[in-house]
């Protein structure tokens, strides 16, 4: 449906309500537009609603805060005066805690060290080694005969035999 | 607002050496003015008192730093507005949800201006239509209305020329004009 086209009057008047009201509209204007709200009811209700409404806004008052403001911000400063527990003790412990602090962490990095330097020994080296070898040889049997894939393997075989 | 310039800082000095005495008599001072400028920012009782308290909490702890380069009820309300917008910027995230159901509420036609300016709720549509504006010219239009100061004076407060000032409050104008009259235009 197509919406009804609005009066340009109209939207003048609808445009510039505040203007309007607060007087910020050159006098001839301002004749111009209360002649329009003489002959419209509808913009003249409009802008003496809208008056009415923006009053509102100047009326207010200045707000005064609870009666107890000022010992509930007494006693907010005071509790910000206040040393707390925690913040007394650090304080306190202030020439012990560092030292204490450095001691403690040259201990954690010691017992993490030596945790994480203990690699795998000799032995545990070799035995992995021969897995190795042995899954090798399996996996690998059908060399062509005379390659040196094949002459690698029987060498390798050769010497395994021997050592064990 | 300059009338107790000398006083004011007098009072700052005296609070800066924990005088609580000096520090009763500035809030005593300033603290309807700030209160009005955070309820007006913030639009709610309990939230602006709370934020009125850490405005004065903040003034108590920095009052040695105060550096003179302006008036100290500027530097105040400066604090007072600075604060107001970061409660305003934390509850407007979390009432997203509470946008929603209001915004359902005005769809069904329960709040319109033209019935309530005859009820209570008027004040709840002159809030609802403050929370519309964004921050800055929300900031420019209740220091201008509510808290009745110049463009200069509200320049100095939150540090822009007087200018942006004017061009705030004209947007601001223009944009409430945008959100009442066609809720007005609801109710013929």
């Amino acid at each position: 449906m197509k919406k009804k086209e609005m009066n340009p009057e109209c939207r003048k008047v609808e445009e510039n309500l505040v203007d309007l009201v607060e007087g910020n509209i050159p006098e001839f204007r301002q004749r111009e537009i209360q002649k329009h709200l003489e002959s419209c009811p509808q913009c003249g209700r409009l802008a003496d609603r809208f008056d009415r409404l923006w009053q509102e806004f100047s009326k207010r008052d200045l707000v005064s805060p609870s009666a107890s403001f000022w010992e509930n911000l007494f006693c907010s400063i005071q509790a910000d005066e206040r040393p707390y527990f925690w913040g007394l003790f650090i304080s306190g412990m202030k020439h012990s805690f560092r030292p204490a602090a450095i001691i403690f962490l040259l201990l954690l990095g010691l017992f993490f060290g030596y945790y994480l330097g203990d690699i795998p020994g000799g032995s545990e080296k070799a035995i992995s080694e021969e897995v190795f070898i042995d899954q090798y040889v399996q996996d690998f049997q059908d060399f062509p005969q005379g390659s040196v894939s094949d002459f690698y393997l029987k060498y390798e075989i050769q010497v395994k035999d021997q050592t064990s | 607002m300059g009338e107790h310039k000398l006083e004011d800082e007098e009072l700052l000095r005296r609070i800066a050496e924990k005088d609580l005495q000096a520090f009763r008599q500035l809030v005593e001072r300033h603290n309807i003015f700030v209160f009005t400028t955070c309820c007006n920012l913030i639009g709610d009782f309990h939230q602006a008192e709370e934020a009125a308290q850490d405005v004065f909490l903040q003034i108590y702890r920095s009052a040695g730093s105060f550096r003179k380069e302006s008036k100290v009820s500027t530097w105040i309300y400066r604090i007072a507005v600075n604060r107001s917008l970061n409660t305003l910027r934390r509850s407007k995230r979390s009432r997203w949800l509470e946008s929603l159901s209001t915004l359902k509420k005005e769809e069904a036609g329960g709040e319109e201006p033209g019935r309530l300016l005859e009820t209570e709720e008027m004040e709840e549509f002159l809030k609802r239509a403050l929370d519309f504006l964004p921050e800055k010219q929300k900031a420019a239009f209740v220091l201008h209305k509510y808290n009745g100061l110049s463009p200069g004076e509200i320049a100095e407060i939150l540090g822009v020329s007087p200018n942006t000032v004017e061009v705030r409050l004209h947007r601001a104008k223009k944009n409430l004009q945008k959100y009442i009259v066609p809720r007005l235009k609801k109710t013929f």
